[in-house]
Protein backbone atom coordinates (compact mmCIF):
# COMPACT_ATOMS: atom_id res chain seq x y z
CA UNK A 1 0.00 0.00 0.00
CA UNK A 2 1.44 3.40 -0.96
CA UNK A 3 1.97 5.85 1.87
CA UNK A 4 0.73 9.34 1.22
CA UNK A 5 3.16 11.94 2.52
CA UNK A 6 1.78 15.43 2.93
CA UNK A 7 4.07 18.45 2.66
CA UNK A 8 3.61 18.85 6.44
CA UNK A 9 4.85 15.30 7.05
CA UNK A 10 7.77 15.86 4.75
CA UNK A 11 8.71 19.01 6.68
CA UNK A 12 8.68 17.03 9.94
CA UNK A 13 10.90 14.27 8.60
CA UNK A 14 13.04 15.80 5.89
CA UNK A 15 15.15 13.27 3.92
CA UNK A 16 18.33 15.29 4.00
CA UNK A 17 18.48 15.61 7.79
CA UNK A 18 18.07 12.01 8.79
CA UNK A 19 19.73 10.54 11.87
CA UNK A 20 22.93 9.67 10.05
CA UNK A 21 23.30 13.13 8.52
CA UNK A 22 22.68 14.86 11.83
CA UNK A 23 25.31 12.71 13.46
CA UNK A 24 27.72 13.32 10.59
CA UNK A 25 27.17 17.08 10.68
CA UNK A 26 27.61 17.20 14.44
CA UNK A 27 30.83 15.21 14.23
CA UNK A 28 32.20 17.46 11.49
CA UNK A 29 31.31 20.55 13.50
CA UNK A 30 32.97 19.09 16.58
CA UNK A 31 36.09 18.25 14.54
CA UNK A 32 36.30 21.76 13.17
CA UNK A 33 35.84 23.38 16.55
CA UNK A 34 38.41 21.05 18.10
CA UNK A 35 40.77 21.88 15.23
CA UNK A 36 40.37 25.61 15.83
CA UNK A 37 40.83 25.19 19.58
CA UNK A 38 43.96 23.08 19.16
CA UNK A 39 45.42 25.63 16.70
CA UNK A 40 44.91 28.30 19.35
CA UNK A 41 46.84 26.02 21.76
CA UNK A 42 44.04 25.79 24.24
CA UNK A 43 45.25 24.54 27.62
CA UNK A 44 42.35 22.08 27.67
CA UNK A 45 43.83 20.15 24.73
CA UNK A 46 47.25 20.08 26.20
CA UNK A 47 45.82 18.54 29.38
CA UNK A 48 43.58 16.23 27.37
CA UNK A 49 46.54 14.99 25.36
CA UNK A 50 48.48 14.01 28.46
CA UNK A 51 45.42 12.51 30.10
CA UNK A 52 44.83 10.37 27.02
CA UNK A 53 48.48 9.30 27.04
CA UNK A 54 48.30 8.48 30.76
CA UNK A 55 45.09 6.54 30.27
CA UNK A 56 46.65 4.64 27.36
CA UNK A 57 49.79 3.66 29.29
CA UNK A 58 48.80 0.03 29.93
CA UNK A 59 47.97 -0.49 26.24
CA UNK A 60 51.16 1.23 25.14
CA UNK A 61 53.22 -0.94 27.49
CA UNK A 62 51.52 -4.13 26.36
CA UNK A 63 52.17 -3.31 22.69
CA UNK A 64 55.76 -2.13 23.16
CA UNK A 65 56.93 -4.86 25.58
CA UNK A 66 57.13 -7.81 23.14
CA UNK A 67 59.15 -5.71 20.70
CA UNK A 68 61.40 -4.54 23.51
CA UNK A 69 62.12 -8.14 24.52
CA UNK A 70 62.74 -9.11 20.93
CA UNK A 71 65.10 -6.17 20.41
CA UNK A 72 66.98 -7.03 23.62
CA UNK A 73 67.31 -10.60 22.38
CA UNK A 74 68.73 -9.43 19.04
CA UNK A 75 71.17 -7.10 20.80
CA UNK A 76 72.23 -9.93 23.11
CA UNK A 77 72.95 -12.20 20.12
CA UNK A 78 74.87 -9.36 18.51
CA UNK A 79 76.88 -8.80 21.69
CA UNK A 80 77.67 -12.52 21.96
CA UNK A 81 79.30 -12.42 18.55
CA UNK A 82 81.72 -9.69 19.57
CA UNK A 83 82.06 -10.68 23.23
CA UNK A 84 85.80 -11.38 23.12
CA UNK A 85 86.76 -8.09 21.43
CA UNK A 86 84.32 -6.14 23.58
CA UNK A 87 85.88 -7.66 26.67
CA UNK A 88 89.32 -6.32 25.70
CA UNK A 89 87.91 -2.83 25.07
CA UNK A 90 85.96 -2.85 28.33
CA UNK A 91 88.99 -3.95 30.32
CA UNK A 92 91.01 -1.06 28.89
CA UNK A 93 88.14 1.36 29.59
CA UNK A 94 87.84 0.03 33.11
CA UNK A 95 91.51 0.72 33.75
CA UNK A 96 91.16 4.30 32.45
CA UNK A 97 88.07 4.91 34.56
CA UNK A 98 89.84 3.70 37.68
CA UNK A 99 92.52 6.36 37.14
CA UNK A 100 89.84 9.02 36.53
CA UNK A 101 87.97 7.90 39.63
CA UNK A 102 91.05 8.37 41.76
CA UNK A 103 91.47 11.87 40.32
CA UNK A 104 87.80 12.60 40.94
CA UNK A 105 88.13 11.58 44.58
CA UNK A 106 91.00 14.00 44.96
CA UNK A 107 89.00 16.86 43.33
CA UNK A 108 85.98 16.07 45.47
CA UNK A 109 87.98 16.40 48.66
CA UNK A 110 89.66 19.58 47.45
CA UNK A 111 86.25 21.00 46.42
CA UNK A 112 84.83 20.19 49.82
CA UNK A 113 87.75 21.94 51.54
CA UNK A 114 87.39 25.03 49.33
CA UNK A 115 83.62 25.22 49.89
CA UNK A 116 84.22 25.01 53.60
CA UNK A 117 86.73 27.80 53.46
CA UNK A 118 84.41 29.99 51.40
CA UNK A 119 81.38 28.87 53.45
CA UNK A 120 79.42 27.99 50.29
CA UNK A 121 76.20 26.00 50.34
CA UNK A 122 75.71 23.79 47.33
CA UNK A 123 72.22 23.14 46.04
CA UNK A 124 72.25 19.80 44.33
CA UNK A 125 69.39 18.10 42.51
CA UNK A 126 66.72 16.78 44.84
CA UNK A 127 65.98 13.50 43.10
CA UNK A 128 66.54 11.45 39.98
CA UNK A 129 63.44 9.85 38.49
CA UNK A 130 63.35 7.01 35.99
CA UNK A 131 60.67 7.07 33.33
CA UNK A 132 59.80 5.33 30.11
CA UNK A 133 59.36 6.66 26.59
CA UNK A 134 55.68 6.23 25.71
CA UNK A 135 55.20 8.01 22.39
CA UNK A 136 57.87 8.47 19.73
CA UNK A 137 56.38 9.28 16.31
CA UNK A 138 58.41 7.73 13.49
CA UNK A 139 57.92 10.67 11.12
CA UNK A 140 59.35 13.14 13.60
CA UNK A 141 62.70 11.65 14.65
CA UNK A 142 64.69 13.61 17.19
CA UNK A 143 61.93 16.19 17.48
CA UNK A 144 60.03 15.38 20.65
CA UNK A 145 58.76 12.41 22.60
CA UNK A 146 56.42 11.70 25.50
CA UNK A 147 57.50 10.08 28.77
CA UNK A 148 55.45 8.69 31.65
CA UNK A 149 56.52 11.24 34.26
CA UNK A 150 54.63 14.44 34.96
CA UNK A 151 53.64 17.07 37.50
CA UNK A 152 52.63 14.47 40.07
CA UNK A 153 56.20 13.11 40.05
CA UNK A 154 57.57 16.57 40.73
CA UNK A 155 58.72 17.46 37.21
CA UNK A 156 58.99 21.06 36.07
CA UNK A 157 59.54 22.72 32.72
CA UNK A 158 63.20 22.56 31.62
CA UNK A 159 64.12 19.59 33.78
CA UNK A 160 66.88 17.69 32.04
CA UNK A 161 66.12 14.30 30.51
CA UNK A 162 69.02 11.94 29.95
CA UNK A 163 69.93 8.29 29.60
CA UNK A 164 73.03 6.31 30.56
CA UNK A 165 75.07 8.01 27.82
CA UNK A 166 74.10 11.63 28.26
CA UNK A 167 71.50 14.31 27.77
CA UNK A 168 68.72 13.70 25.27
CA UNK A 169 66.44 16.64 25.93
CA UNK A 170 64.49 18.73 28.39
CA UNK A 171 60.89 18.89 29.58
CA UNK A 172 58.86 21.18 27.34
CA UNK A 173 55.26 20.56 28.35
CA UNK A 174 53.78 18.98 31.46
CA UNK A 175 50.77 16.82 32.11
CA UNK A 176 49.76 15.26 35.39
CA UNK A 177 51.44 11.89 34.77
CA UNK A 178 53.13 12.35 31.41
CA UNK A 179 55.10 15.06 29.73
CA UNK A 180 56.62 16.11 26.45
CA UNK A 181 60.39 16.14 26.02
CA UNK A 182 62.00 18.58 23.59
CA UNK A 183 64.86 16.61 22.09
CA UNK A 184 68.35 18.02 22.00
CA UNK A 185 68.36 17.68 18.21
CA UNK A 186 65.12 19.62 17.74
CA UNK A 187 65.82 22.93 15.98
CA UNK A 188 63.95 24.77 18.74
CA UNK A 189 66.32 23.42 21.38
CA UNK A 190 69.08 25.84 22.45
CA UNK A 191 71.09 25.02 25.54
CA UNK A 192 74.12 26.60 27.24
CA UNK A 193 77.22 24.42 27.31
CA UNK A 194 80.90 24.53 28.11
CA UNK A 195 83.81 22.66 26.56
CA UNK A 196 85.64 20.54 29.08
CA UNK A 197 89.26 21.21 28.13
CA UNK A 198 89.29 24.55 26.33
CA UNK A 199 86.72 25.96 28.82
CA UNK A 200 84.71 27.85 26.18
CA UNK A 201 81.12 28.78 27.01
CA UNK A 202 78.64 28.87 24.16
CA UNK A 203 75.23 27.58 23.06
CA UNK A 204 74.27 24.60 20.94
CA UNK A 205 71.18 24.40 18.80
CA UNK A 206 69.59 21.23 17.43
CA UNK A 207 70.01 20.56 13.71
CA UNK A 208 68.30 17.24 12.85
CA UNK A 209 71.28 14.87 13.42
CA UNK A 210 73.87 17.15 15.00
CA UNK A 211 74.22 20.27 17.10
CA UNK A 212 75.19 23.67 15.73
CA UNK A 213 77.48 25.97 17.65
CA UNK A 214 75.99 29.37 18.50
CA UNK A 215 77.44 32.55 20.02
CA UNK A 216 81.06 31.46 19.91
CA UNK A 217 83.45 33.88 18.24
CA UNK A 218 86.22 31.51 17.35
CA UNK A 219 84.88 27.95 17.11
CA UNK A 220 88.28 26.85 15.82
CA UNK A 221 89.63 27.17 19.36
CA UNK A 222 87.67 24.05 20.36
CA UNK A 223 89.65 20.83 20.40
CA UNK A 224 88.61 17.90 18.23
CA UNK A 225 86.65 15.21 20.17
CA UNK A 226 86.52 17.48 23.20
CA UNK A 227 83.62 16.67 25.53
CA UNK A 228 80.86 19.28 25.82
CA UNK A 229 78.91 19.58 29.07
CA UNK A 230 75.88 21.57 30.16
CA UNK A 231 76.33 24.65 32.29
CA UNK A 232 73.96 26.26 34.71
CA UNK A 233 73.90 29.54 32.80
CA UNK A 234 71.08 31.79 34.04
CA UNK A 235 70.11 29.11 36.54
CA UNK A 236 68.00 27.02 34.19
CA UNK A 237 70.05 23.87 33.77
CA UNK A 238 72.15 21.61 35.84
CA UNK A 239 75.82 21.79 35.02
CA UNK A 240 78.02 18.85 34.16
CA UNK A 241 75.69 16.65 32.08
CA UNK A 242 77.43 15.30 28.97
CA UNK A 243 75.92 16.66 25.77
CA UNK A 244 78.33 15.54 23.06
CA UNK A 245 81.78 15.97 21.59
CA UNK A 246 83.33 18.36 19.11
CA UNK A 247 83.58 17.12 15.54
CA UNK A 248 86.10 19.02 13.42
CA UNK A 249 86.43 16.39 10.70
CA UNK A 250 84.15 18.14 8.21
CA UNK A 251 84.23 21.70 6.84
CA UNK A 252 81.88 22.88 9.54
CA UNK A 253 82.66 22.47 13.24
CA UNK A 254 79.71 20.79 14.90
CA UNK A 255 78.86 18.99 18.09
CA UNK A 256 77.94 15.33 17.81
CA UNK A 257 75.53 14.30 20.56
CA UNK A 258 76.61 11.29 22.56
CA UNK A 259 73.22 9.99 23.68
CA UNK A 260 70.51 8.73 21.33
CA UNK A 261 66.88 8.07 22.22
CA UNK A 262 67.26 4.53 20.91
CA UNK A 263 69.95 3.76 23.54
CA UNK A 264 67.28 2.79 26.00
CA UNK A 265 63.50 2.83 26.38
CA UNK A 266 64.08 4.18 29.88
CA UNK A 267 65.18 7.73 30.63
CA UNK A 268 66.09 9.63 33.78
CA UNK A 269 65.00 13.09 34.78
CA UNK A 270 66.82 15.36 37.18
CA UNK A 271 64.31 17.13 39.39
CA UNK A 272 65.70 20.11 41.23
CA UNK A 273 65.12 23.75 42.11
CA UNK A 274 65.42 26.55 39.64
CA UNK A 275 66.05 30.19 40.54
CA UNK A 276 63.58 31.42 37.96
CA UNK A 277 61.09 30.05 35.46
CA UNK A 278 60.88 31.37 31.91
CA UNK A 279 59.29 29.72 28.90
CA UNK A 280 62.06 29.20 26.32
CA UNK B 1 26.98 -13.83 24.93
CA UNK B 2 30.72 -13.51 25.45
CA UNK B 3 31.31 -14.23 21.79
CA UNK B 4 28.80 -11.52 20.98
CA UNK B 5 30.66 -8.98 23.10
CA UNK B 6 33.97 -10.07 21.63
CA UNK B 7 32.68 -9.82 18.08
CA UNK B 8 31.17 -6.41 18.61
CA UNK B 9 34.23 -4.95 20.31
CA UNK B 10 36.96 -6.62 18.26
CA UNK B 11 36.95 -4.12 15.35
CA UNK B 12 37.35 -1.21 17.76
CA UNK B 13 40.20 -2.84 19.65
CA UNK B 14 41.75 -3.78 16.35
CA UNK B 15 41.80 -0.15 15.21
CA UNK B 16 43.02 1.17 18.57
CA UNK B 17 45.81 -1.40 18.55
CA UNK B 18 47.16 -0.03 15.29
CA UNK B 19 46.75 3.57 16.41
CA UNK B 20 48.96 2.84 19.42
CA UNK B 21 51.32 0.63 17.42
CA UNK B 22 52.04 3.53 15.09
CA UNK B 23 53.21 5.70 17.98
CA UNK B 24 55.02 3.47 20.48
CA UNK B 25 58.82 3.48 20.28
CA UNK B 26 60.03 0.28 18.62
CA UNK B 27 63.72 -0.11 17.92
CA UNK B 28 65.73 -2.88 16.29
CA UNK B 29 69.48 -2.63 16.69
CA UNK B 30 69.12 1.03 17.71
CA UNK B 31 67.19 1.88 14.54
CA UNK B 32 63.54 2.91 14.53
CA UNK B 33 61.12 0.44 13.02
CA UNK B 34 59.57 1.92 9.89
CA UNK B 35 55.84 2.24 10.46
CA UNK B 36 53.57 3.09 7.55
CA UNK B 37 50.27 4.89 8.10
CA UNK B 38 48.62 1.68 9.23
CA UNK B 39 45.77 3.09 11.27
CA UNK B 40 44.68 5.42 8.45
CA UNK B 41 44.81 2.51 5.98
CA UNK B 42 42.90 0.15 8.25
CA UNK B 43 40.09 2.58 8.93
CA UNK B 44 39.91 3.65 5.28
CA UNK B 45 39.71 0.06 4.07
CA UNK B 46 37.10 -0.85 6.65
CA UNK B 47 34.98 2.09 5.55
CA UNK B 48 35.31 0.88 1.95
CA UNK B 49 34.32 -2.65 2.88
CA UNK B 50 31.54 -1.81 5.28
CA UNK B 51 30.64 1.85 5.72
CA UNK B 52 28.00 0.94 8.32
CA UNK B 53 30.52 -0.67 10.66
CA UNK B 54 31.76 2.46 12.35
CA UNK B 55 29.41 5.27 13.18
CA UNK B 56 30.57 8.85 12.57
CA UNK B 57 31.04 9.26 16.31
CA UNK B 58 33.60 6.43 16.41
CA UNK B 59 35.43 7.80 13.37
CA UNK B 60 35.64 11.09 15.24
CA UNK B 61 37.14 9.30 18.27
CA UNK B 62 39.62 7.34 16.14
CA UNK B 63 40.73 10.52 14.43
CA UNK B 64 41.12 12.34 17.74
CA UNK B 65 43.24 9.51 19.11
CA UNK B 66 45.48 9.54 16.06
CA UNK B 67 45.99 13.28 16.28
CA UNK B 68 46.37 13.49 20.06
CA UNK B 69 49.18 10.95 20.04
CA UNK B 70 50.97 12.19 16.97
CA UNK B 71 50.60 15.88 16.47
CA UNK B 72 49.86 19.24 18.00
CA UNK B 73 46.78 19.86 15.85
CA UNK B 74 43.72 17.75 16.61
CA UNK B 75 40.86 17.23 14.21
CA UNK B 76 42.36 16.84 10.74
CA UNK B 77 42.31 13.05 10.73
CA UNK B 78 38.73 12.98 12.07
CA UNK B 79 37.57 15.27 9.28
CA UNK B 80 39.25 13.02 6.72
CA UNK B 81 37.64 9.89 8.11
CA UNK B 82 34.21 11.55 8.17
CA UNK B 83 34.57 12.79 4.60
CA UNK B 84 35.71 9.35 3.42
CA UNK B 85 32.80 7.71 5.22
CA UNK B 86 30.34 10.14 3.71
CA UNK B 87 31.73 9.63 0.20
CA UNK B 88 31.46 5.88 0.56
CA UNK B 89 27.92 6.04 1.94
CA UNK B 90 26.82 8.34 -0.89
CA UNK B 91 27.96 5.85 -3.46
CA UNK B 92 29.97 2.65 -2.88
CA UNK B 93 31.77 3.23 -6.19
CA UNK B 94 33.36 6.42 -4.93
CA UNK B 95 36.19 4.69 -3.12
CA UNK B 96 36.03 1.06 -4.10
CA UNK B 97 35.37 -0.64 -7.39
CA UNK B 98 35.34 -4.11 -8.89
CA UNK B 99 38.76 -3.53 -10.36
CA UNK B 100 41.15 -3.61 -7.42
CA UNK B 101 43.68 -1.43 -9.24
CA UNK B 102 41.19 1.40 -9.32
CA UNK B 103 40.59 1.06 -5.58
CA UNK B 104 44.35 1.08 -5.06
CA UNK B 105 44.83 4.23 -7.13
CA UNK B 106 42.01 6.02 -5.31
CA UNK B 107 43.53 5.07 -1.99
CA UNK B 108 46.95 6.31 -3.12
CA UNK B 109 45.53 9.68 -4.10
CA UNK B 110 43.52 10.11 -0.92
CA UNK B 111 46.39 9.05 1.32
CA UNK B 112 48.73 11.42 -0.52
CA UNK B 113 46.30 14.28 0.01
CA UNK B 114 45.85 13.33 3.66
CA UNK B 115 49.58 13.12 4.38
CA UNK B 116 50.23 16.41 2.60
CA UNK B 117 47.46 18.27 4.43
CA UNK B 118 48.35 16.69 7.78
CA UNK B 119 52.05 17.47 7.79
CA UNK B 120 51.78 20.75 5.95
CA UNK B 121 49.23 22.12 8.43
CA UNK B 122 51.30 20.91 11.37
CA UNK B 123 54.37 22.55 9.90
CA UNK B 124 52.68 25.85 9.10
CA UNK B 125 50.48 26.20 12.17
CA UNK B 126 52.48 24.65 14.99
CA UNK B 127 55.95 24.78 13.42
CA UNK B 128 56.43 21.05 14.02
CA UNK B 129 59.46 19.68 12.25
CA UNK B 130 59.38 16.29 10.59
CA UNK B 131 61.57 14.24 8.33
CA UNK B 132 60.42 14.44 4.70
CA UNK B 133 62.37 11.28 3.91
CA UNK B 134 60.62 9.28 6.61
CA UNK B 135 57.19 10.61 5.73
CA UNK B 136 57.80 9.75 2.07
CA UNK B 137 59.02 6.26 3.03
CA UNK B 138 55.95 5.70 5.21
CA UNK B 139 53.66 6.87 2.41
CA UNK B 140 55.27 4.58 -0.18
CA UNK B 141 55.10 1.63 2.21
CA UNK B 142 51.47 2.41 3.04
CA UNK B 143 50.56 2.37 -0.64
CA UNK B 144 52.60 -0.80 -1.28
CA UNK B 145 51.09 -2.65 1.68
CA UNK B 146 47.55 -1.62 0.78
CA UNK B 147 46.69 -4.99 -0.88
CA UNK B 148 47.79 -6.92 2.21
CA UNK B 149 45.81 -4.66 4.53
CA UNK B 150 42.86 -4.93 2.15
CA UNK B 151 42.86 -8.71 2.27
CA UNK B 152 43.07 -8.72 6.07
CA UNK B 153 40.23 -6.24 6.50
CA UNK B 154 38.20 -7.96 3.79
CA UNK B 155 38.30 -11.21 5.73
CA UNK B 156 37.58 -9.51 9.04
CA UNK B 157 34.75 -7.30 7.78
CA UNK B 158 33.13 -10.27 6.00
CA UNK B 159 33.23 -12.30 9.18
CA UNK B 160 31.83 -9.53 11.35
CA UNK B 161 29.25 -8.49 8.77
CA UNK B 162 28.04 -12.10 8.68
CA UNK B 163 27.82 -12.10 12.43
CA UNK B 164 25.94 -8.78 12.56
CA UNK B 165 23.45 -10.05 9.99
Amino acid sequence: MAVYKSSFTRALKPNVLNKYMIEMLCCILISISVLIASVQKNIFFQDLKYNVVSFSKPFIFSIAKPFEYFNNFLLYIDDLKSAHDQNKVLKKQNHEFRILLNEKDFYEIENHRLKKILELESKDYTKKLVGRILIDPYARPNSSLTIDLGKKDGLKINDIVFNENGMIGRIEELGETSSKVLMLLNENSVIPVISKESKKSFFVQGDVNQLKIKHLENSGSLLNNEVILTTDAAGYFKSGIIVGHVDKNNDEIIIQPIAKKSDSIYVSVLVYDFKDFVDW
Amino acid sequence: MQYQIFSKSFPYFFVFFFIFFENVPIHFFEEDLIKPFISFSMIYIWICQDSEKFRPFWLLIFGFFCDLLQSEIVGITSIFFLIVCHLQKKSPDNLSSNDFKETWIKFSIISLVYVFVYYFSNYIISNTSFSIGRVFTCLILTILFFPIFFIIIDKLSYRFKKFDE
